[in-house]
């Protein structure tokens, strides 16, 4: 069997993954493998709808409660692996007490996930034992083993880790008892080189890209990187401007300890920033609470903005100077698809073929527009550094220079890929190929599997023995958190209540439930909007009175209660922001819930920005900032509580952001008025 | 003589839409002389998902089914459209470019509702079967060498042949009442164009409710029966493959030594929720 667990392969592309893991999931569709799905997440979502089976539907953000009472299920029932969790996991006495209710008091029954989950215990505990009974496959996450899914909302961590320890109950590794849903796995080979986006490319950054990992070696550049080091968040970008500081914590796959390196602005002996150089206009439909981003471009603290963009649309407008640039059809490229670097490793095993591409021209850059590289290149003239960015290449050079850095020229010349245009990988030899994920482990033998990670410090005993724990062991009660001493993340993993939900008291004023995955027709911002072909597609966006709105589902009969049939247009809000989308109503959602994709590449704020409606569909005006812990980074803004209406037409609505704006001139005003501050 | 025929499996489509996005890319801004102007870039859907959702949550299914000209043998525009629509040897139909101009008549003569009207051409359109690429050699359509299932596959085949196989393999046209002969066959449809009664049997023992495996179900219709079951580790049961505004049914359970009988009236498909033994 498998359980799909916040897993929408089919919309998510795993990531980067396009539709080449549907044809191995299709294999699970054959009646002579008996293989079961079972699929638990708020909305009935598309990976569902290709391979039917049983529709858990948890209230967004609470999982992590029906998880623990299907532990509670097991250890009472003695469904799980008691000798793999004596030698292969440590802590699970204290978690069991947790969950039996001997150390709060609360047993994590069927009964107690049903109030907060909604999910009938009935459902849940034969759940339970069918999971017990049977090899199971875990797939939390568009990859089957992490990565988007519930881990982006308010209780993600919790999620994550439970997930975790619901593997280490049924013996992770075992035969049968992984994590995955054939989105990874796939045997490509893993030993051909050629960088991934990470990686830095000609970036002349040693710092802040995974260069320093293989590529610097095999393509020495200058360094071009910004030699200031001083950085912001993302998500924090706007305080930095109008409140003059910000903090956060860097990602570095390195190590455990990593994640609670936090860094300030401003950083000791820097300058405050007065200037942004923005590449596209993606922050207002994919960073969250992103009217604080509007702000920040209105800010008096932000003197001058320049956007360099192959489209108008998103914050490019917000710009000073926009610098258009051609797309990639319009200039030289070199690339190989699904390869990520070092933000995910090996992420071509997502594909059925490694497949290298010589993107040559298509067709000259339309417009004014101009190459990224011309772009950067006449900047650097105009400042004497043409040599020193260009090194004295041109793009043609660049892609030649990072085709010899890479195993290319062990299989074909460069000339052949140019005229060719692409190279397709062998896949590896079948005795090559990797064994499977977590054998090792269950077998206890040396870790086997082609990863780059955990790093030979990070193995507490030997080299390739065990996990990157300090047992080496699966961790119920962790050790490395008992040292981080982090309230919101306790040793052992408990259930907490999102901040943002049924329990936060604007919920009387803000019922539903908003989900914000990531979109199933477009990446990011890339593909919406700017009158493309997926604005035919209803499922993405409406066209209503010439224009095309993004798409709101909600339950039907909480759209029948509200008088909204589908297509009209709603007015979706809470204190953050409003958003006019159509609707959608579903019965893909339980009572309570609503869904639509972040990432609307459109910001068509209908009256002031800030202060008015936008009908763009960035519902990410929409979500949370807050980060799920403060000791981490951890972004949980793929959940929010808003309300739901008929949309009137009226298009102010003022935002906390830009209330909270007014509310300081006034009062910096009255002081000035009362002379008690000094007038500029 | 071999023709075309489009076999699509709707068990099978995934509303990826990359179908219609390569209908898309071969038509839009594209003139193909003698089988297609230009198609235009918003409003048209010459391949077209429909989807039907089915049940309430959390007993529920969806399906979607690639709709588009059924290049049909008895097809309406034929007749009505003179030397503007022409069918080729290879059973696909053309709509003339050039001769069709200003023949909006066309477009409510299709049954299917898969004649588009292009307003700044004058021009009825419709999908070509990618005629202009199997012309060239294309041993598919663009359509077909896109999906990522398999679902939409396009076959050269003897009349006979398809017969057989729309025999053997229970393919089914879309409505089959307009007696058009559609060359576009469906496996599965009943999945878009059926409905089911469904429920989930419980019963509480010791206080605590559980579901109830293996129970009998039985679906009576003016009380004779027309369709049993059990139910499932879930106690959940499900009559598929009913006809959409069938009326009254009778759903009988029985388990645990004891009986309920439910009375449902199917108008599209329909679960009971909860149904305690």
């Amino acid at each position: 069997m498998i359980v799909s667990w916040a897993a929408d392969p089919e919309t998510t592309s795993g990531s980067y993954g396009a539709q080449e893991g549907t044809v191995r999931r299709q294999w699970l569709k054959n009646p002579k493998l008996g293989i079961k799905v079972v699929h638990v997440d708020p909305y009935y979502n598309a990976t569902a709808q290709f391979l039917p089976g049983k529709w858990f539907a948890p209230k967004p953000t609470t999982s992590p409660a029906m998880a623990m009472a299907i532990a509670y299920v097991w250890i009472k029932e003695g469904l799980y692996d008691k000798e793999y969790v004596k030698t292969h996991t440590e802590g699970f006495d204290k978690w069991a007490a947790y969950l039996t209710g001997e150390e709060d008091g609360i047993a994590k029954t069927p009964e107690w996930q049903e109030k907060e989950t909604g999910v009938p215990a009935k459902d849940v505990r034969a759940l339970a034992r069918e999971w017990g009974s049977k090899r199971v496959y875990l797939a939390p996450g568009g990859w089957g083993n992490g990565h988007g899914g519930a881990c982006r909302n308010q209780t993600g961590i919790q999620w994550a880790r439970v997930m975790v320890c619901l593997s280490a109950m049924q013996g992770l590794g075992k035969p049968g008892c992984n994590m995955g849903n054939l989105q990874w796995g796939c045997p490509v080979d893993f030993n051909f080189y050629f960088p991934g986006y990470s990686e830095g490319g000609m970036s002349g950054d040693l710092e802040n890209t995974a260069m320093p990992v293989a590529l610097y070696q095999r393509m020495p550049q200058l360094p071009t990187m910004n030699s200031n080091g001083q950085m912001i968040p993302r998500i924090f970008l706007p305080e930095a401007i109008y409140e003059g500081k910000a903090e956060g914590y860097r990602w570095v796959g390195k190590s455990i300890e990593h994640q609670f390196g936090k860094f300030m602005y401003p950083s000791p002996g820097a300058s405050p920033v007065k200037m942004l150089y923005k590449y596209g206009g993606s922050i207002l439909g994919t960073m969250n609470n992103t009217n604080r981003h509007v702000r920040m471009y209105q800010s008096e603290q932000l003197e001058f903005v320049v956007n360099q963009s192959i489209w108008f649309e998103g914050e490019a407008k917000f710009a000073d100077v926009v610098l258009p640039a051609c797309t990639n059809f319009e200039r030289t490229d070199i690339s190989e698809w699904a390869g990520l670097g070092g933000y995910g490793h090996h992420g071509q095993q997502q594909l059925n073929h490694r497949v290298i591409i010589f993107q040559a021209p298509a067709i000259k850059p339309l417009g004014e527009s101009k190459s990224d590289y011309w772009i950067f290149n006449e900047i650097c003239k105009r400042l004497g550094l043409s040599n020193y960015f260009s090194e004295g290449i041109n793009e043609l050079d660049w892609v030649k220079r990072l085709y010899l850095a890479s195993d290319l020229p062990k299989v074909i010349s460069f000339k052949k890929l140019l005229k060719r245009g692409y190279y397709v990988v062998p896949a590896e030899k079948e005795k090559l190929r990797a064994p499977v994920s977590f054998r090792w482990f269950w077998e206890g033998r040396k870790k086997d599997v082609p990863e780059a990670q955990p790093l030979p410090s990070d193995y507490m005993d030997e080299f390739l023995k065990g996990l990157q724990t300090q047992s080496g062991k699966l961790e119920f009660d962790c050790n490395s958190l008992k040292r981080a001493k982090d309230p919101e993340r306790p040793p052992i993993v408990k259930y907490e209540p999102s901040w943002e939900g049924p329990h936060s008291p604007e919920f009387g004023r803000y019922p539903l439930q908003l989900l914000t995955p990531h979109s199933k027709y477009s990446f990011h911002t890339q593909g919406d909007g700017k009158s493309s072909f997926l604005n035919n597609i209803a499922d993405h966006r409406v066209k209503v009175d010439g224009w095309y709105y993004w798409v709101l589902r909600l339950n039907a009969e909480d759209a029948k209660a509200r008088g909204i049939k589908k297509n009209d247009l709603v007015k979706i809000y809470n204190d953050r922001g409003a958003v006019i989308c159509a609707a959608l109503p579903t019965q893909r959602l339980s009572r309570g819930v609503c869904h639509g994709y972040e990432s609307s590449a459109v910001y068509a704020p209908m009256g002031e920005p800030g202060k008015s409606v936008d009908r763009g569909g960035c519902l990410n005006l929409l979500t949370p900032h807050k980060t799920q812990t403060k000791s981490t980074h951890s972004l949980a803004g793929a959940q929010s509580i808003v309300q739901v209406e008929l949309w009137d037409g009226r298009i102010e609505h003022m935002s906390e952001t830009f209330a909270a704006m007014e509310r300081d001139a006034t009062i910096k005003q009255s002081l000035r008025d009362a002379h008690l501050v000094p007038a500029k | 003589m071999k023709k075309w025929n489009m076999i699509i499996d709707v068990a099978e489509c995934t509303n990826c839409q990359l179908c219609t996005l390569s209908a898309m890319d071969e038509y839009v801004g594209n003139d193909w002389p003698g089988y297609s102007a230009p198609m235009p870039r918003h409003g048209h859907h010459w391949i077209d998902i429909k989807q039907k959702e089915r049940g309430q949550a959390p007993m529920i299914d969806i399906a979607f089914a690639p709709t588009m000209c059924n290049h049909c043998d008895n097809a309406p525009c034929l007749s009505k459209g003179g030397d503007a629509v022409n069918k080729r040897e290879d059973g696909i139909v053309i709509i003339d470019p050039v001769k069709a101009k200003g023949r909006k008549d066309l477009v409510e003569s299709c049954p299917y509702g898969h004649i588009w009207w292009n307003e700044e051409l004058q021009l009825p359109q419709i999908w070509t079967f990618d005629a202009h690429l199997l012309d060239q050699g294309w041993d598919k359509t663009r359509g077909h060498q896109a999906c990522p299932t398999g679902a939409m596959r396009a076959i050269k085949v003897e009349d006979d042949e398809m017969a057989r196989m729309a025999r053997d393999e229970a393919l089914e046209v879309m409505k089959p009442e307009a007696a058009t002969k559609p060359r576009v066959y469906y496996r599965n449809l009943w999945r878009y164009s059926k409905c089911f009664i469904g429920g989930s049997v419980a019963t509480e023992a010791n206080g605590v409710v559980d579901c109830v495996e293996g129970a009998a179900v039985r679906l009576l219709k003016d009380g004779t029966q027309v369709a049993a079951t059990e139910t499932d580790n879930y106690g959940d049961f499900k009559f598929d493959r009913l006809d959409e505004g069938s009326g009254a049914y009778t759903v009988e359970i029985s388990g645990h030594g004891r009986k309920k009988t439910v009375e449902a009236k199917l108008g599209q498909s329909l679960s009971l929720g909860e149904i305690r033994l």
